[in-house]
């Protein structure tokens, strides 16, 4: 508990007999209660008994200590022993020389003497100085203390400022380092590219060879057509033999109209090219039925190198569904070359 | 009625069978109910001499005697502290009583001249007392003894701030020094005190 000076005033004023009723009997409630206060009032009680044997007291509390601390034998003692206590103490300490103490009062004497000088204007001057000294002093913790908190606002300004800068190079690192990712994919991926282009052109390169001997095989042959048109059930000519399709050399594309009987009409057809030993050659998916003036018809386009003079049978079947076929008619023809 | 009181009073003394009841009161460990003991009974003693009482272990035993008789009667105690204290009030306005009566009974008396104290036995009572203290510093440790002396060194305010410069020296509160220097001096009171008994005075 720390003690104030107002605190030990009023101890003192209590041991003494100063206090009033209730403020005796608030002090005594604290100090039956509160052990640090017991503690406190004893020592300040010790430093009364000190300071009464030491003469420090003055003379109204020096009567009113020997009227109450007289009353009792155990204060008697108590007084006795401070006594003792004060000679045994006395000049055991370094103390500041006799000499200098002297020198130190005399000069603190003749200062006071020189202001009670009967020169006014000394006075007035030592006033002035004394005043304009405090207005400075006072002026210098003013400014001390707005340059402290100045001193605290650039401090925190630069800490603002050294984090916003620690930050700002960590996002340039991390763009740096997304910068050379995308470089790096941007790379890769031009290489792929490359050599996608590289291999495209190799595949056009091969493919305008392959069209070149192509061409110099059979330069006409793609753009040629020869039409024919046959009808279901066709077997055999009178002689029991098909009819003979005579294809020339030049003949790209056989293009072959299969005249279809009512009643058979589908959405989609199915015509599957064999030989005669059954071997399949071609087939078409997905045909449609055409309608014209003279009747309605499937037709195919056949590659004419697909077909070398022997005799065919071709098949024409109606889909129904999903896998699903119905054959509609049978188509017999020889492929002559002239 | 008064009479009966005082009868009683003159008959009643604290037996050890009330002693640990009270004993009990104060604390249901042994040990630190004699500490307690030990710290009311100062208590009452400063209390009572710092109200001006002539004989204040006395009233500080009648203190305790009427607590204890309280215990006796079934009465349960639970703030010892101001349970005393209230006691100690209430004996406190008796003695200031008595004491107004005996004053006015005294008024009345003739006067007589009071004899003046043996300067001689005064003095060589302190010269003793002196020597006692001188012996039971000694036996204190250097640090202690260097504490002691140097806690009671100077005048009014070189005083205060020699105590000041002592505890910055010793990092510890001003309090905490007053509370050191106080147990010493308790130390050495006790000392000198068997000291003097040993010297027959």
């Amino acid at each position: 508990m720390n003690l104030e000076t107002a605190e030990e005033k009023k101890i003192v004023s209590y041991l003494l007999g100063d206090l009033s009723e209730d403020e005796r009997d608030r002090l005594e409630v604290r100090y039956f209660a509160e052990p640090e206060y017991r503690e406190a009032i004893r020592s300040v009680e010790d430093d009364l008994v000190d300071e009464y044997v030491r003469g420090e007291l003055s003379s109204d509390e020096e009567r009113r200590f020997a009227d109450l601390f007289a009353a009792s034998p155990e204060r008697t003692r108590q007084i006795a022993f401070a006594r003792a206590l004060a000679q045994a103490t006395v000049g055991t300490a370094p103390t500041v020389p006799a000499a200098l103490k002297e020198s130190i009062k005399a000069w603190w004497t003749s200062l006071l003497v020189s202001l009670r000088s009967p020169w006014p204007a000394f006075q007035v001057a030592l006033v002035v100085g004394v005043v304009v000294l405090g207005a400075a002093f006072l002026w210098l913790l003013i400014e001390a203390s707005r340059l402290r908190s100045q001193v605290s606002e650039l401090n925190a300004a630069n800490q603002v400022q050294q984090e916003n800068e620690r930050t700002a190079h960590e996002q340039m690192a991390q763009q740096r380092a997304n910068s050379d990712e995308l470089a790096a994919q941007l790379n890769q991926e031009q290489a792929e590219r490359q050599a996608g282009a590289e291999r495209l052109k190799q595949l056009q390169a091969e493919r305008d060879r392959l069209a070149l001997e192509q061409r110099r095989d059979s330069p006409s042959r793609a753009s040629t057509i020869a039409s024919f048109v046959l009808s279901p059930g066709m077997v055999r000519s009178t002689n029991n033999e098909p009819d003979r399709l005579r294809v020339p050399g030049n003949i790209g594309l056989i293009n072959l109209r299969l005249d279809i009987e009512s009643g058979d009409e589908y959405p989609r057809y199915r015509a599957e090219l064999r030989t005669v030993g059954g071997n399949l050659v071609w087939s078409a998916d997905q045909l449609r039925l055409q309608r014209t003036r003279s009747g309605q018809s499937v037709v195919l386009n056949v590659p004419a190198n697909l077909l070398t003079p022997g005799e065919y049978e071709l098949t024409l079947r109606g889909v129904t569904g999903p896998g699903e076929f119905l054959d509609i008619g049978y188509y017999y023809f020889s492929i002559v070359r002239p | 009625m008064v009479i009966h009181a005082i009868a009683r009073k003159k008959r009643w003394s604290m037996t050890p069978e009330a002693f640990r009841a009270l004993l009990a009161t104060l604390d249901p460990d042994w040990e630190r109910a004699g500490e307690r003991y030990e710290e009311i009974r100062r208590s009452l003693v400063c209390f009572f001499q710092w109200r001006g009482c002539a004989s204040p272990e006395d009233h500080a035993d009648e203190t305790f005697n009427r607590v204890v008789r309280k215990i006796e009667e079934g009465e349960v105690i639970r703030d010892p502290a101001s349970y005393f204290h209230g006691v100690a009030r209430l004996l406190l306005l008796e003695v200031f009583k008595t004491q107004t009566r005996e004053r006015n009974a005294l008024s009345r008396m003739p006067l007589n001249i009071a004899t003046d104290p043996d300067k001689d036995t005064a003095d060589l009572e302190q010269e003793t007392r002196l020597n006692c203290l001188r012996r039971c510093l000694g036996k204190l440790p250097p640090e202690s003894r260097h504490f002691i002396t140097q806690y009671y060194q100077g005048e009014k305010r070189a005083k205060i701030q020699s105590r000041l410069q002592l505890a910055e020296q010793m990092r510890i509160p001003l309090n905490a020094l007053r509370l050191r220097a106080r147990r010493l001096r308790e130390k050495l009171e006790i000392c000198v005190q068997q000291g003097m008994k040993g010297s027959h005075f």
